[in-house]
């Protein structure tokens, strides 16, 4: 007897219904697998075999034959078991329901349990798009399951649950939809602004950064706080909306980082990869083309903690991203793009000795020892970071300071009306932030009048700025500007921006 | 262009090409060499005076290089690369520096040689130096150069700057090389070295050296301050090479000339002894014009109110940037705005992490 029952693979973020047949011949007792399977897939019989076993049912003592159509899309996701348990009782004629588009997803265990298995987000809303409605998923995907609108999602934890379901012998409720409940005002995070004493100006540079959504690095010694400061980032962005919070999941999702307790990512992700990893891991990419770092760090911060370290090509994959917002692994079996919208930050020490203009400690670096520290961030990365601000070591009387300094609350609150300034300003022009500005936005909404002009003038030849940062500190300078609600752009917003300079 | 060189000139061109002979033996040949000179006559008169210095076998060698095709070679190495030699006896050869004790027989220049006889003033320091240094040498470069030719090592930090800043007021600079003159060390600034033979003048003592070695810049630093009337060394620590600039400019009677420090920075040890032993304290341009009666007006830079305090406090010594909001009890953003456009007034400078400095 012939069988099918659906299942579903994953490429990259989109998906493709895998349809498991399952015929059952005369012969030595045998399964096999045809389909372009996957090590991970073709291990599945044993796991199948054992799970139907310990269910109660029999797998028949004959030939088995599966193949998993379209046979030229590579199956890689032990997510299609259940599917493949389903078939074999199927056609084997001990389960008689009928299962005709279900799409079943889920891992097996050898005693039957069914396991979470990575991707039901993306999974579910592909599906969704290619017109499937019905599905059986694990029982600890339940959560992700419940964001989706307008599908019948059916949680099993087992296959014994899963068969009697279907049999209608003990009928599963769907899961129950959860709506998005934005969670503003609660505290997702572990950092705030105001455990960070002192560092006044590192902490009027985040919220620049933040407010026009500029890349900054930190410049400073070993034990400054830089770190500190780069995780309250997060907290003071604005609180995911609900697509982005989707995204976002949907990436943390196939790639197995996602909590069980929420089912979707409220609090923006905080990436901070060691120097020591591979390009690959940063971008995605390897055999099943996960995504990387920087995808996970979506609509997050990235933060790269002593960015001289990182090598060079690894630092250099990231330009394509931070200017696009996206990624596309190309590998020789096809292309995935992974959404990388992010905000990079950087943190270096001053020279590699890390004491260069500490106020009471030797530096023992030579110039062009500092030089080559230096060169390590190349020109074109370091055009994408608006922002580069020094911070030095707090005092020990700072520390202990009781006083008052604002909490992420209240900044966040200031970012989320500058970032409403900008996005009814740019609502015509697809972008977002300031620091998406391009040369034609520039010359749309950063006008410059005389006083500024001159201003920036002076200090080009003064401060012996680079043709590159002109831009760039207009860039600030609008963000600054808007911080102000001041339609133009005014000499002390030039001024400001200019001290953020490399 | 071509250079003519007088048969003199050629009997010290042909001598200094001997890297195996050291200066106290090219000096006793010297004295031999009088206007009529040509080479082989130059070692039949001062055969014996050689032999006793050299011994024969050395002495044969020579013989057996004073000839026409040996000569050529060399003349054509210095056209290749667009070189004049200044021999002592060369008209052109710098006055101050002849003067010294034991002046280079032979320079090896490119670029403006007319540069050479005018008034010069020598301004080195350190490689390692504070930012402060560095952007209180540039004040001074700027306002010295329309009066003078700036004469600078090429070494990282200050002398660097010296160069770079009076490139960019269009001043006339002479840079010394401590290595051969197309053996430019460190390589960093190779880039700043060719823009001065552009329109200055890359000065050396060595037309080739295999490798330079550490006694090398000791060498140089004598032209450096034997070229100029006065020698400012704006940075330094005790063992610094500049404080060997300073020796020689003190020996050859030069007026010398440094940057004041305050106690316990290492990179300006070297100025304060310096002042110690006799040095002139400067610390406004202002001085050392005066010093040579050149008349200049002090441009005043006008400062609000409120640009005047932050000065004020700063150059009471407190220089953090949160220190001063404190102090004054202005905003972080407010004061930060002061700050770049007393920047870009050319006040203060960043001298450290969030710190500054006045100029």
């Amino acid at each position: 007897m012939l069988a099918k029952v659906l299942g579903y693979t994953l490429v990259g973020l989109m998906g493709v219904p895998i349809m498991v047949e399952v015929d059952v011949t005369n012969g030595l007792p045998a399964i096999d697998i045809v389909g372009l399977a996957d090590t991970v897939v073709k291990e599945s019989k044993e796991r199948v075999k054992s799970a139907i076993k310990n269910s109660g049912r029999q797998v028949p003592t004959k030939k088995l034959v599966i193949n998993l159509a379209p046979a030229d899309v590579k199956k890689e996701s032990s997510s299609l078991d259940l599917a493949l348990a389903i078939g074999i009782l199927k056609a084997s004629g001990s389960l008689e329901a009928e299962v005709k588009d279900i799409i079943f997803l889920g891992e097996l265990s050898l005693d039957g349990s069914v396991r979470r298995v990575n991707g039901v987000l993306p999974a579910l809303i592909s599906a969704l798009n290619d017109g499937y409605k019905k599905f059986i998923i694990p029982k600890e995907n339940e959560k992700e399951a419940s964001f989706v609108d307008g599908i019948e999602v059916i949680a099993v934890s087992s296959l014994r649950e899963t068969i009697d379901h279907l049999s209608n012998l003990t009928p599963i409720k769907p899961v129950e939809k959860q709506g998005f409940i934005s969670k503003a005002g609660k505290n997702l995070y572990d950092s705030d602004m105001a455990f960070v004493k002192g560092q006044k100006v590192a902490k009027r540079a985040l919220e620049v950064a933040v407010s026009g959504g500029h890349n900054l690095l930190f410049v400073g010694a070993p034990g400054t706080g830089k770190t500190m400061l780069a995780k309250c980032i997060p907290t003071i962005m604005p609180d995911m909306t609900f697509e982005e919070a989707l995204e976002t999941t949907k990436i943390h999702s196939v790639s197995g980082v996602l909590k069980d307790s929420d089912g979707i990512v409220y609090a923006r992700p905080f990436r901070s990869p060691h120097h020591t990893a591979t390009t690959i891991s940063l971008t995605g990419g390897g055999n099943k083309v996960k995504p990387g770092e920087i995808s996970l760090a979506h609509n997050g911060v990235l933060f790269l903690d002593e960015m001289p370290e990182y090598s060079r090509s690894t630092l250099e994959a990231l330009r394509q991203p931070l200017e696009d917002g996206v990624i596309s692994v190309t590998r020789a079996n096809g292309s995935v793009t992974y959404p990388a919208n992010f905000i990079l930050c950087g943190s270096m020490n001053p020279c590699p000795c890390g004491n260069y203009g500490s106020e009471d400690k030797e530096c023992t670096c030579s110039p062009s020892q500092i030089a080559k520290y230096k060169a390590k961030i190349s020109g074109p990365l370091l055009d994408r970071i608006d922002i580069q601000v020094q911070v030095d070591s707090v005092k020990y009387a700072e520390l202990s300071t009781e006083e008052q300094c604002e909490d992420s609350k209240t900044i966040k609150a200031r970012v989320n009306e500058t970032r409403r300034i900008q996005k009814e300003r740019f609502s015509e022009d697809g972008i977002l932030t300031n620091s998406d500005m391009g040369e034609k936005h520039l010359r749309k909404y950063c006008k410059l009048d005389k006083t500024c002009e001159d201003l920036l003038k002076n200090a080009y030849d003064k401060l012996h700025l680079s043709p590159r940062a002109r831009s760039r500190i207009i860039k600030v300078a609008r963000t600054i500007a808007d911080m102000e609600k001041s339609a133009n752009i005014k000499p002390q917003h030039i001024l400001e921006a200019i001290s953020y300079r490399h | 262009m071509k250079n003519v060189y007088t048969n003199a000139e050629l009997c010290l061109i042909w001598l200094d090409s001997f890297l195996g002979l050291e200066y106290k033996n090219k000096k006793e040949v010297f004295k031999f060499i009088t206007e009529k000179s040509n080479i082989k006559q130059l070692l039949i008169d001062a055969k014996l005076s050689l032999i006793n210095l050299l011994g024969t076998e050395k002495y044969n060698l020579l013989v057996n290089s004073a000839n026409k095709e040996y000569l050529d070679f060399i003349l054509k190495g210095l056209e290749k690369e667009e070189v004049t030699a200044i021999t002592i006896i060369s008209k052109n050869y710098p006055k101050e520096l002849k003067e010294t004790e034991v002046p280079p027989l032979v320079l090896y220049a490119k670029g403006n040689v007319n540069l050479l006889n005018t008034p010069c003033f020598t301004i080195v320091g350190s490689r390692k130096t504070l930012a402060q240094s560095l952007a209180q040498t540039e004040k001074f470069v700027s306002e010295i150069c329309s009066h003078f030719t700036i004469v600078t090592g090429n070494a990282e930090g200050v002398d660097s700057k010296v160069i770079s800043t009076a490139l960019e007021n269009n001043a006339k600079v002479i840079t010394v090389l401590a290595g051969g003159i197309n053996n430019v060390y460190p390589k960093s600034s190779v880039n700043l070295v060719e823009k001065v033979a552009k329109t200055g003048l890359v000065l050396s003592e060595f037309f080739q050296v295999p490798s330079i070695q550490p006694f090398n810049f000791p060498i140089r630093n004598r032209i450096l301050a034997g070229l100029s009337k006065g020698v400012l060394i704006t940075s330094g620590s005790k063992k610094s090479g500049t404080i060997y600039t300073a020796d020689y400019a003190f020996e050859y009677g030069k007026d010398v000339f440094a940057f004041p420090y305050s106690i316990g920075v290492p990179s300006g040890e070297g100025c304060n002894e310096i002042i110690k032993r006799g040095g002139i304290l400067v610390d406004t341009p202002l001085d050392i014009l005066s010093f040579y009666n050149i008349e200049s007006k002090e441009s005043k830079i006008e400062l609000t109110n409120e640009e005047q305090k932050v000065v004020e406090v700063i150059a009471n010594g407190t220089t953090h940037i949160e220190k001063i909001s404190k102090e004054l009890n202005l905003g972080i953003t407010q004061l930060t705005t002061i700050l770049a456009l007393l920047e870009i007034k050319g006040v203060i400078c960043k001298n450290g992490v969030n710190q500054y400095a006045i100029i």
